[in-house]
C-alpha cells in the first residue's frame, strides 16, 4: 500500500467520522440541557437528507445552497416544536428518563415510517455541486466534496465554539445545564433554553444529514446504522463534552475504513462495539470524560 | 419597599411550614431574618422568589403583588435571590457567572460597567476573571454569587446564609462589603442563622421559630434581647 492510498483511506474516514460527529454533538447537547439522550438523532439527520431531497431534486429543484439553507431553517423549526409540544412537558412533569428515553425511541419509529410513507423504501441521490473529477494530491484520489465537507464541518465547529462561549445565549444554554433551578433564579427561561438547544440539535442533524448525502445513499433506515456509530462516539468521546463528540466520531470513523479495508469489512461494526467495550472497561465516562467544569 | 403579609407556604400541601408571617423591609435598609435549622428561611425567599407558590398571603414589591409570577418576572421586577450554599455554575468562569446575573437586561456597556464595579467591590475576583468557578475557595464562591447577584441593578438584593460554612475572618470580610452595598444604596433582606454577625449589619431583624414570626424590631432592641432571641435561635423543644 503506498502512502497516497493510505491518506487516502484517512481523508475517508474523517469524512465519515464528521457525519457521526456531528450526530454526537447533538446528542451531547440535548444530554447536558435536559438530561435526555435523544435515540431519535440519527432519524433527524436522514429526515434533514429527506428533506434535501425534496428541496434540490424532487420538488422544488432549489439550487444546492438555497435547500441547504431550507433544510436547517425547516429542521430548526421542527426541533423547536418538537422541544415545546413534545420533549419539555415529559421533562418539565419529572417523567423517569427511562421513560423519555422511550419517548425518544418511539419518536425515531414515528420519523422513520413517516420518511418511508412519503419518499418510499428506494435508494435515492440528490447531486452535490463540487464536481465529481478527484483532485490527484501524489496518488490519493479525493473528492471536491470531502474537501468541502471537511471544511465546512470546521467552520461550523468553531462557529458553534463561538456561540457557546461569547454570546449571552450561549452562556445561558451552558449555564442551563449546569444548574436550571439556578438559571430560572437569573431570569432565564429555562423552557425556552432548553427549546433553543434542540433547535440547535435538529439544525445539526440536518446539516449532517445534507453532508451525507455524497457518501451514501439516501434510505428511510440509513438513521439506524448512522445513531448507533453516533452513539458509539458519545460514549468512546465522554458523554455530554464537545471535544470528545469530535474525537469519538473521528476515531469510530477512521477505525471503520482502517479496518475494513485492511482486516475484513464483514466484522467493521463488530469492531467498533468491541472497541466501545474496551474504552468503556478501561476509561468508563469516555475518553474526555466530563467534570463538571468541562460541561459544553 | 417588600411587603409580605400573612404568608402561608406548604410542600405538597401538607402541613405548612409558615404559619401567616409578616415581615416588611424598608427601602434602602438592611433586614436580618434569623432563625435556627428548618425555622423556614429559605422557603421564605424562594415564595418571594417564585420557587415556591404561597398557599395564602401577598407578596407585594413596591406595592406591586409578586403572587403568582413566574422567577424571571420578579427577577425583573428587580428582586434578585441568592440561593443558600453558594451555587455558582462551576463551568462558566467568573465573568461568565457575573454576565449571567445581568441575563435580564443584557445591555454592554451597563454589564461592562457592573462587570468592573464589582471587580472594585471584590478585587479577588478581577485576579481570577478567567477561572472556572467551580474550582475556586468558598470564601471566592460567595463573593462571586453577591456579585452575580447584584448584576441586574436589584431593587432588594437577597442573601441566604451568606456566612455559611465560611472561616470567621472570611465572614467578617464577607459582612463589611453587604454594607457597603448597602451603603451604595440597595435594600438587603439578609437570612442568617450566626445572630451575632447579622445583628452588627442590620438595621432591623425578626426571628422566625419554626414558621412563626416570634421576634422583631430594630436590631439594638433585639440585641438587648439576647437571652430570648438565643434561647429560639438554639432550637430547644418547646420555645416556640
Ligand atoms: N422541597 C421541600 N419539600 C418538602 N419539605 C421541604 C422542602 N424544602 C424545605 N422543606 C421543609 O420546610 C421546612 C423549612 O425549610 P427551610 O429550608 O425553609 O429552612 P431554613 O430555615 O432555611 O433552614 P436552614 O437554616 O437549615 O437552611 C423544613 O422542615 C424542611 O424540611
Ligand atoms: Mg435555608
Amino acid at each position: 500500500m503506498s502512502l497516497g492510498t493510505f491518506v487516502q483511506l484517512i481523508i475517508q474516514g474523517i469524512n465519515m467520522g464528521l457525519i457521526y460527529a456531528l450526530a454526537a454533538l447533538a446528542v451531547s447537547l440535548i444530554w447536558n440541557a435536559s438530561g435526555l439522550f435523544n435515540f431519535s438523532q440519527g432519524d433527524l439527520l436522514t429526515l434533514g437528507g429527506y428533506f434535501m431531497l425534496t428541496f434540490t431534486v424532487v420538488a422544488l429543484k432549489l439550487p444546492y445552497w438555497v435547500g441547504f439553507a431550507l433544510a436547517i431553517v425547516v429542521m430548526g423549526t421542527m426541533g423547536f416544536f418538537l422541544s415545546r409540544s413534545y420533549f419539555y412537558p415529559m421533562i418539565n412533569q419529572k417523567l423517569n428518563p427511562q421513560l423519555i428515553l422511550i419517548g425518544t425511541v418511539a419518536l425515531s419509529v414515528v420519523i422513520r415510517n413517516a420518511i418511508l410513507n412519503i419518499w418510499g423504501p428506494s435508494a435515492q441521490r440528490f447531486d452535490n455541486p463540487f464536481g465529481s473529477k478527484p483532485i490527484l494530491i501524489g496518488d490519493a484520489i479525493i473528492m471536491p466534496y470531502q474537501i468541502v465537507n471537511i471544511v465546512i464541518v470546521i467552520i461550523l465547529v468553531v462557529l458553534l465554539q463561538l456561540f457557546l462561549r461569547k454570546t449571552v445565549m450561549g452562556i445561558a444554554m451552558r449555564a442551563v445545564a449546569q444548574k436550571p433551578v439556578v438559571s430560572s433564579l437569573m431570569g432565564i427561561k429555562v423552557e425556552q433554553l432548553v427549546s433553543y438547544t434542540f433547535l440547535l440539535s435538529t439544525c445539526l442533524a440536518s446539516i449532517a444529514g445534507v453532508l451525507t448525502g455524497p457518501i451514501l445513499p439516501l434510505i428511510p433506515e440509513m438513521g439506524s446504522l448512522l445513531s448507533i456509530k453516533a452513539f458509539a462516539a458519545v460514549l468512546i468521546g465522554g458523554l455530554g463534552s464537545f471535544s470528545g463528540a469530535l474525537v469519538g466520531g473521528l476515531i469510530v470513523g477512521i477505525s471503520e475504513v482502517l479496518f475494513s479495508t485492511f482486516i475484513t469489512s464483514t466484522y467493521k461494526d463488530v469492531f467498533i462495539f468491541l472497541m466501545m467495550m474496551i474504552i468503556l472497561q478501561i476509561r468508563p465516562g469516555g475518553i474526555f470524560r466530563i467534570e463538571i467544569s468541562e460541561k459544553v | 419597599m417588600l411587603k409580605i403579609k400573612d404568608l402561608v407556604v406548604s410542600y405538597g400541601g401538607v402541613h405548612p411550614v409558615l404559619h401567616k408571617i409578616n415581615i416588611d423591609v424598608p427601602k434602602g435598609k438592611i433586614v436580618a431574618l434569623l432563625g435556627a435549622n428548618g425555622a423556614g428561611k429559605s422557603t421564605t425567599l424562594k415564595a418571594i422568589s417564585g420557587l415556591v407558590k404561597p398557599d395564602f398571603g401577598t407578596i407585594e414589591l413596591e406595592g406591586k403583588p409578586l403572587n403568582g409570577l413566574t422567577p424571571e418576572k420578579i427577577m425583573k421586577l428587580g428582586v434578585s435571590h441568592v440561593p443558600e450554599g453558594r451555587e455558582v455554575f462551576p463551568g462558566l468562569t467568573v465573568e461568565e457567572n457575573l454576565k449571567i446575573g445581568a441575563y435580564v437586561n443584557f445591555k454592554k456597556d451597563v454589564v461592562k460597567r457592573n462587570i468592573e464595579q464589582i471587580y472594585t467591590l471584590f478585587p479577588r475576583l478581577a485576579e481570577r476573571r478567567n477561572q472556572m468557578a467551580g474550582t475556586m475557595s468558598g470564601g471566592e464562591q460567595q463573593m462571586l454569587v453577591i456579585g452575580r447577584g447584584l448584576m441586574s441593578n436589584p431593587k432588594i438584593l437577597m442573601l441566604d446564609e451568606p456566612s455559611l460554612g465560611l472561616a470567621p475572618i472570611i465572614v467578617d470580610g464577607i459582612f463589611d462589603k453587604i454594607e457597603e452595598i448597602n451603603k451604595n444604596g440597595t435594600t438587603i433582606l439578609l437570612i442568617e442563622q450566626n445572630a451575632n454577625i447579622a445583628l452588627s449589619v442590620c438595621h432591623y431583624a425578626y426571628v422566625l421559630c419554626v414558621g412563626d414570626i416570634v421576634l422583631s424590631g430594630p436590631s439594638e432592641e433585639i440585641t438587648k434581647d439576647k437571652n430570648l432571641m438565643n434561647s429560639y435561635l438554639g432550637g430547644a423543644k418547646g420555645v416556640c
